[in-house]
């Protein structure tokens, strides 16, 4: 996987297991640990790395455009329709109070979700098709075969379904060339050709997978991704980080509460926790940034002459 | 013997029989090429050495393999002793990238992954696809699809490799890098191939065995230049599938002698320099008087999306009206684009068409498709949407004519393509060749006046190419315009009358028929080829063989 540079992008290159649980993770600790300083972490290392992947001006555009008056409008609509808290701000007219708990919550909940969202970028670019084929092929082989079995038939019948139009259209007989009462007609025409194919293809299909050997006992699954040592640090790394965060969180640092009052914990472990959590969002980008710093020398470029120099 | 049947006879469940007395043997190492019309059998002997491809049905006889009754291998064993690849690329692909398609049978099979790793890794060295490998199956070109198939099979290291008209559907480039994959096999590895084939201009001279079949029944089997020297003495219609070079040397030789038949193009014009004597120079038939131009292209250019690369550009050309026009092309360059184009099912992003002296898009559809134009499609089965043939002809009859005259024309379709034994049938259970032939006579029930066709002779086998050419012909003789797009030299230097060459998005050479084929040294026909260096304008076998005669009379 490049980045948008077309540099390496160390991270992308990890094992997809790896690659799939640190989403997990990081998707996790952001929807539930509701702590201000760790959203802001989580958000700063998802805008960083997005920008790294797919460049500044997308992840500012989906910030700008997309994430922050989404987040206006969510904490709005959160404040109007919630009256839940011990400081009153305003009372309206029809009886119901507009709370400071029920402001930032909402506030809270809009920076969840835009989190969620900014990962996204990543993940999307990151989560490729055949990695979660392979992830889900872990889990059931059969399920793993059958999205790959999908995955193919899905373009083809889409090049198949033009061609039928095609054909349909070069001897006049396609939806948009009759009159009104034949549309009905041609239209089941095309998608009786459709599915007559599409049993066709499918009978030879099975028929290619038992000629090689398919439903004759013990199936194994083979993968192009291997663990290598750099996975193994990468998941140790992991571990402990998301360890430490587990810890402050459980010693009240990541403690967040703001119904029917605004508690933020604030000991010396907020302090572990935020940092943890800033590490980990940052990790992906780190590494990116240490490839960047330590570059192999360039072996592919001849070392010519002078005069042979351009210009 | 790798494999022998004795006697054998095969029945379907229907009681309608499939194989008749069937004796073959096949050695360990050989290479064998069996031919005959589709319909003959070749695919129901094919899937007898495949037991899970085996349509339900009684055997008789026996069929041997290692000197063991072929049952005595079970599935397991069969799936990585025997393989088996057809025609169809997209079809038999199981999953989405090239590298799960070759481990696909390995994982069938239980092998652990460091071995599969090690097969997949030798067999794309072997077969130069190491380029290939992340990539989606379905953006390969069809030569590659094809070897993909047959890497994705040899990974599980038959002994014995089937193969059922695997080249059909390529075009002729793609053809020979095929086949020059499976002589690879069988030279280096020495893996036994047993091919069905009705295309031998390529692959006889590789063969050690060739066997002829016909209605289920084995009618020639032996060495390939026996084989055909029996074929010509009992004037067999299937003569018409060999080779060019060999086709002349038995029509023109006044004895023929097996061993001598030359089965390539090199042999051909070997002989050739022994046998000509003093040629006479071919009188080229003088080429038909331009009629008035009726369909033109004027400036065409033309692209798929807004920022893409033009698939045609500045494209000229006129067809006269009466004509037979010929476009031939590589894969890519664009030759069904330009078919689409002219056949409004694409319109042009600049330049414009004309049609009769109307511009094309003026025309309104039920004018224009309506006993005017029609294009045939390269996939006959596009248009099928019937549950029989005759339903099928009637919808489209009666779409254009009112109820009297819909029986009477698809009668006499029906006898004019040789569709009246397949009438209760369903359309896609008709072999290739006859789906070809019903799709033609779906489109002749349009009463077009301009006939535009892609492809119309891809995968068939000679006696339904020779069918097709008549019927064509026939049209023609009756005024029709047709322009046909094709990778078949030779059938368009049969028929056409002028011949376009579009290469890269650009027509690089127009001409009549004679003149063009006459001006090129590589891409020409066969019997050109053979015989360019007596009669550089005589282009048909036709042609060469009645130079042949006069010279040496």
């Amino acid at each position: 996987m490049k980045t948008v540079h077309g540099h390496r992008d160390p991270f992308g290159e990890a094992h997809p297991l790896i690659q799939a649980a640190y989403f997990i993770i990081i998707l996790g600790l952001t929807a539930f640990c509701l702590h201000p300083l760790a959203l802001v972490a989580a958000l700063i290392g998802a805008a960083i790395y997005g920008a790294i992947l797919r460049g500044w001006r997308h992840v500012a555009k989906l910030l700008l455009t997309f994430i922050l008056p989404g987040m206006v409008v969510f904490t709005l609509i959160n404040m109007c329709f919630n009256h839940y808290g011990q400081t009153l701000l305003v009372t309206l007219n029809s009886g119901n109070s507009i709370t400071l708990e029920a402001i930032v919550y909402g506030l809270v909940l809009a920076g969840v979700l835009a989190c969620g969202l900014c990962w996204f970028v990543a993940i999307n670019q990151l989560m490729t098709r055949d990695k979660i084929v392979y992830l889900c092929g872990r889990m059931l082989p059969a399920i793993g075969l059958l999205m790959s079995l999908t995955f193919r038939f899905v373009p083809l019948l889409g090049r198949q379904f033009r061609a039928v139009k095609n054909a349909q259209t070069g001897t006049g007989n396609a939806v948009g060339q009759v009159n009104w009462r034949q549309k009905f007609h041609v239209a089941a025409n095309i998608f009786s050709i459709m599915t007559t194919w599409a049993l066709e293809t499918a009978v030879t299909t099975a028929d290619s997978m038992r000629s090689r050997g398919y439903g004759t006992g013990h199936r194994t699954a083979y993968a192009r991704f291997h663990f290598r040592t750099s996975d193994r640090i990468l998941a140790a790394v992991l571990i402990v980080l998301t360890g430490l965060v587990l810890i402050s969180w459980r010693m009240h640092g990541l403690f967040a509460q703001y119904n029917p009052q605004i508690i933020i914990g604030r000991n010396l472990w907020t302090l572990i926790g935020t940092l943890a959590v800033l590490g980990l969002a940052l990790l992906p980008s780190i590494m990116y940034v240490w490839s960047r710093l330590h570059q192999v020398p360039d072996n592919a470029k001849a070392e010519l002459p002078p005069y042979f120099a351009r210009n | 013997m790798l494999v022998s049947f004795k006697d054998y006879s095969f029945t379907y469940a229907d009681a309608k029989t499939a194989l008749t007395n069937i004796n073959l043997n096949i050695k360990a190492g050989s290479f064998t090429v069996m031919f005959g019309r589709s319909g003959s059998g070749k695919t129901t002997l094919l899937r007898q050495l495949k037991s899970v491809l085996l349509p339900s049905g009684t055997a008789t006889g026996s069929l041997l393999w290692h000197d063991q009754p072929l049952a005595k291998l079970d599935n397991r064993q069969q799936a990585s002793a025997i393989g088996y690849v057809n025609q169809q690329a997209d079809a038999q692909f199981v999953t989405d990238k090239v590298w799960h398609e070759l481990a696909f049978g390995l994982e069938s099979l239980g092998e652990k992954p460091n071995v599969i790793h090690s097969r997949i890794a030798e067999m794309a060295t072997f077969f130069g696809l190491t380029e290939l490998m992340s990539r989606d199956v379905t953006t390969l070109s069809g030569g590659q699809k094809q070897l993909v198939s047959l890497a994705s099979v040899m990974v599980m290291r038959p002994e014995l490799l089937l193969l059922d008209e695997p080249t059909a559907q390529l075009d002729p480039l793609a053809k020979q890098s095929f086949i020059q994959a499976l002589v690879r096999l069988h030279n280096e590895l020495g893996t036994t191939i047993l091919l069905a084939e009705h295309e031998l201009e390529d692959v006889t001279s590789f063969a050690d065995q060739l066997v002829m079949m016909r209605s289920g029944a084995i009618v020639a089997d032996g060495a390939p230049q026996q084989v055909s020297a029996d074929l010509f003495a009992q004037h067999a219609p299937l003569f018409a599938a060999l080779p060019t070079a060999t086709r002349l040397y038995c029509n023109s030789v006044t004895s023929v002698q097996a061993a001598t038949i030359p089965l390539t193009v090199g042999a051909g014009r070997a002989w050739l320099q022994g046998f000509v004597r003093n040629p006479e120079p071919f009188a080229t038939p003088a080429p038909e008087p331009d009629a008035q131009p009726w369909l033109i292209a004027k400036h065409v250019s033309f692209r798929y999306s807004q920022d893409a690369p033009d698939t045609l550009k500045d494209i000229n050309l006129q067809v006269s009206r009466g004509q037979w026009y010929g476009i031939v092309g590589s894969n890519g360059a664009g030759k069904t684009t330009l078919l689409n184009l002219l056949g409004r099912i694409l319109r042009p992003s600049s330049g414009k068409i004309t049609l009769a002296s109307q511009p094309l898009d003026r025309y309104r559809s039920a004018d224009l498709y309506q006993e005017f134009l029609a294009v045939m499609p390269q996939d006959p089965t596009t248009l099928f949407a019937s549950a029989t043939v005759q339903a099928e002809l009637m919808t489209t009859a009666k779409r254009v004519q009112p109820a009297m005259g819909a029986e009477a024309a698809v009668s006499g379709v029906i006898d004019l393509c040789h569709l009246r034994p397949l009438l209760a049938h369903h359309p896609f259970d008709l072999s290739g060749g006859e789906r070809q032939l019903l799709a033609l006579a779906k489109i002749i029930l349009l009463r077009p006046k301009v006939l535009l066709l892609d492809e119309p002779t891809k995968g068939l086998d000679a006696f339904t190419k020779a069918a097709v050419g008549s019927i064509l012909a026939q049209l023609h003789s009756t005024g029709v315009t047709i322009v046909m797009v094709t990778h078949d030299l030779d059938f368009v230097a049969q028929y056409a009358d002028h011949i376009a060459l579009l290469f890269d998005g650009e027509i690089a050479a127009s001409a009549p028929t004679h003149e063009f084929f006459a001006a090129n040294s590589f891409y020409t026909t066969t019997a050109n080829r053979i015989a360019r260096d007596y009669w550089p304008n005589a282009i048909t076998l036709e042609e060469v063989e009645a130079c042949l005669q006069k010279t040496n009379s």
